[in-house]
């Protein structure tokens, strides 16, 4: 492999149109040009972010409210295209941005693991093979064949992570979901994201729970109203990020 | 490899279906075509001029001069002869016949006006025939020069065929080549990408299914009772009021229905099909073209069940069946990429502007009433709307299906190339749209 970055930011802005100027229907475009009053205020979420993911790391943001991690993390996923900048990413992404992306609530677990895997770009027959693991791993046994919006909130992050880790992905994006489960099942994604991480996956992880991300992950960047703060060794930028907090 | 096999077997179908419509033999089944509106062109090798002295097309007239025109077997509207006559009529008498072997009688004729614009001559007919007989009584020394004949040529009004023949051939012959060379250099991504996600496709509109068909409590039978009840409103409404002249009623208006409401079915359910995906926009990548074209497939499959109506009408109907109906699906795909491409443009201009959704309601309505479904296609042709008939993607793909499902017959190359070029429009069309804004879906839904 002669480049063994997996997932490559160079100079990323993403700006949003504020909502109070959105234009909606053609009716008002049209009034609005005539009015001449068609300029837009953009709002910056993310500010000139560069930073490189290896192949195998485990990678921790971290950052207040709003500072931007969530839209960071959808750039990578492909969500989000940058408004300037480049995204690299050498690899098959699983993302968990959102609890119940992709799944259809009046559908049972079991039709929303086929729902969920086709979203990610699986036929039936390899989720059909990777079933008895998913099941396993979520204990939903008895409610596979329950609609899901019967669900606790913990049950559905449990078959979300169950699915998201199971299909193997080079490249596993979490968005603060792990919060949900009770600590027992947190303590069982961590020690997956443990094994996926010796497997050679590469995990990228946003969490408020510092103590988690000391846990899991092997360096850290730190954003503050779209800008990287800091870039570096799990310890030290958590270090930083708490004496922030302190002060 | 098996890709490259796949599309050159496509393209080897599609050439040969082309070449396949030229030579096949259309002109029999006459008692069928009572709208055939097809244009057919006679070379003066085909014809008969009892009457006349000369050669190679310049002849004069002797005493009762005709010119037989024979194996028509359609209704005529019109007759245009290519060349100039000098003679002082300004009415021919037309005789016919309606069926092969009858001689030409003065009960089975027609006196007819004529008129011409510079080097052509046109002859309003309205005539059903096996074949005709033009006279041009007691005039000697007239002089005919001429090269062929043509019937049911529109060029008085609009000469789609010469333009079709000029601009369109290359459009098809560079956009094959585009193909081509899009498919060697980087259009195999995109490829397996589509592959990749056609389990998405199948279980979205298996979900859709599911939706549209738990809620009634016949189930699948409404979907095809739904046009059956249609067919019979129409069929007693239109054929008693108005009196159409067209035979089996009721399935020609199901006929054509059945691909328009198709149409309309794709391009407004992919209208709103990006938006109502937003939530699944929001949180995974997923290429975005998958929801409009879902939504096609969705409208395909329906279509799929009201054919089990159309088929129940012919029988009830007693509308003879022909080989050519197997070539039904020829049309559906005409009609499948361009409304697929329709969809695309439509599916991105709501997700800027909400507001088209209702816009698109009327335009539908509007393009329903301009198409010739409950209403005969020469009443377009009759009110000089000929134009607007000829420029409507949707005349092209009911006619079609009409064409092979009731009438046994097969439309002719420039039938196929128009609705080929529509739809390739459309499609390209589509895609430069789509793709040019679909990065900024998200901000907007
Ligand atoms: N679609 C959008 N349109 C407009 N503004 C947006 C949009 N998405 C995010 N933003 C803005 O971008 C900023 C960053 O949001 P983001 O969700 O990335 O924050 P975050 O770091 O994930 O915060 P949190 O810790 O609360 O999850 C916020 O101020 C938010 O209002
Ligand atoms: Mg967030």
């Amino acid at each position: 492999m002669e480049n063994d970055n997996i997932i490559e930011l160079r100079n990323v802005f993403m700006k949003f149109r504020m909502a109070s100027q959105r234009v909606e229907t053609l009716k008002e475009f049209v009034i609005r040009t005539l009015k001449r009053q068609l300029s837009f205020e953009d709002f910056v979420a993310v500010n000139d972010v560069s930073f490189d993911v290896k192949r195998g790391e485990v990678v921790g943001l971290i950052g207040l409210n709003g500072s931007g991690k969530s839209t960071t993390l959808k750039i990578i996923s492909g969500i989000l295209k940058p408004s300037s900048g480049s995204v690299v990413i050498r690899g098959k992404i699983s993302p968990l941005i959102e609890l119940g992306a992709g799944f259809d609530f009046d559908l049972t677990a079991r039709e929303n693991v086929f729902l969920n895997g086709a979203v990610l770009g699986y036929s039936k027959k390899e989720m059909l093979e990777k079933m008895d693991e998913i099941i396993e791993f979520s204990e939903l046994h008895d409610f596979m064949d329950t609609p899901i919006k019967n669900f606790s909130s913990g049950m559905v992050a449990r078959l979300a992570f169950a699915i998201a880790t199971q299909i193997d992905p080079e490249i596993l994006i979490v968005d603060e979901i792990l919060g949900v489960g009770d600590f027992l099942f947190q303590q069982k994604c961590e020690q997956r994201i443990n094994k996926m991480m010796s497997g050679g996956t590469t995990v990228v992880i946003v969490s408020h729970s510092i103590e988690q991300i000391e846990r899991l992950c092997d360096r850290v960047v730190w954003l503050d109203h779209g800008k990287v703060v800091m870039i570096g060794d799990t310890h030290e930028v958590c270090a930083q990020y708490r004496n922030m907090e302190n002060r | 490899m098996k890709k490259k096999i796949f599309v050159t077997v496509i393209l080897l179908f599609f050439i040969a279906s082309l070449a396949f419509s030229i030579y096949y033999p259309s002109r029999d089944n006459f008692s069928n075509i009572k709208n055939g509106l097809e244009n057919k062109k006679y070379s003066i090798d085909e014809l008969e001029f009892p009457g006349w002295y000369g050669e190679d097309g310049d002849y004069a007239s002797m005493e009762d001069a005709q010119i037989i025109i024979k194996d028509v077997g359609t209704y005529v509207s019109s007759i245009k002869l290519s060349g100039n006559y000098t003679g002082k009529n300004t009415h021919m008498q037309i005789f016919y016949t309606t069926e092969q072997g009858e001689p030409f009688t003065p009960e089975k004729s027609k006196i007819v006006s004529w008129y011409s614009t510079g080097s052509r001559i046109y002859i309003d007919a309205d005539i059903e025939a096996y074949s005709l007989r033009i006279d041009l009584t007691e005039q000697r020394d007239d002089e005919l020069s001429i090269s062929n004949i043509e019937l049911n040529d529109r060029t008085a009004v609009f000469s789609i065929n010469s333009i079709a023949k000029w601009c369109v051939l290359p459009t098809i012959l560079v956009g094959i080549i585009l193909f081509v060379a899009l498919y060697f250099r980087g259009i195999k991504p995109y490829l397996d990408k589509f592959k990749q996600y056609m389990p998405l496709v199948t279980n979205l509109v298996s979900r859709d299914l599911k939706v549209k068909y738990r809620r009634s409590v016949l189930g699948f039978l409404w979907s095809i009772l739904n046009p059956l009840l249609m067919a019979l409103v129409i069929h007693t409404v239109f054929s008693r009021l108005f009196r159409f002249d067209i035979q089996y009623f009721a399935t020609y208006y199901l006929v054509g229905s059945l691909i328009f409401n198709f149409v309309v079915e794709c391009t407004s359910n992919a209208l709103g099909s990006v938006i109502s995906a937003a939530a699944l926009i929001k949180k995974v990548y997923i290429p975005k073209y998958i929801f409009p074209f879902q939504k096609c497939v969705f409208a395909l499959v329906n279509m799929l069940f009201g054919c089990v109506a159309v088929i129940v009408v012919m029988l009830i109907q007693g509308v003879p069946f022909h080989a050519t109906m197997l070539l039904f699906f020829v049309p559906m795909c005409y009609a499948f990429v361009f409304a697929y491409g329709f969809g695309l443009i439509l599916a991105a201009a709501t997700v800027f502007f909400r507001d088209i959704q209702h816009l698109y309601s009327v335009f539908t309505a509007v393009w329903m009433y301009l198409t010739p479904i409950i209403y005969p296609e020469e009443m377009l042709l009759s009110n000089g709307l000929g134009i607007i008939m000829k420029l409507n993607p949707m005349y092209y793909y009911t006619h079609y299906l009409r064409s092979v499902v009731m009438y046994g017959t097969l439309p002719s190359l420039e039938e196929n190339i128009m609705c080929i070029v529509f739809a390739l429009v459309m499609l390209i069309a589509g895609n430069i749209v789509f793709k040019k804004t679909q990065d900024k879906f998200i901000l907007h839904i």
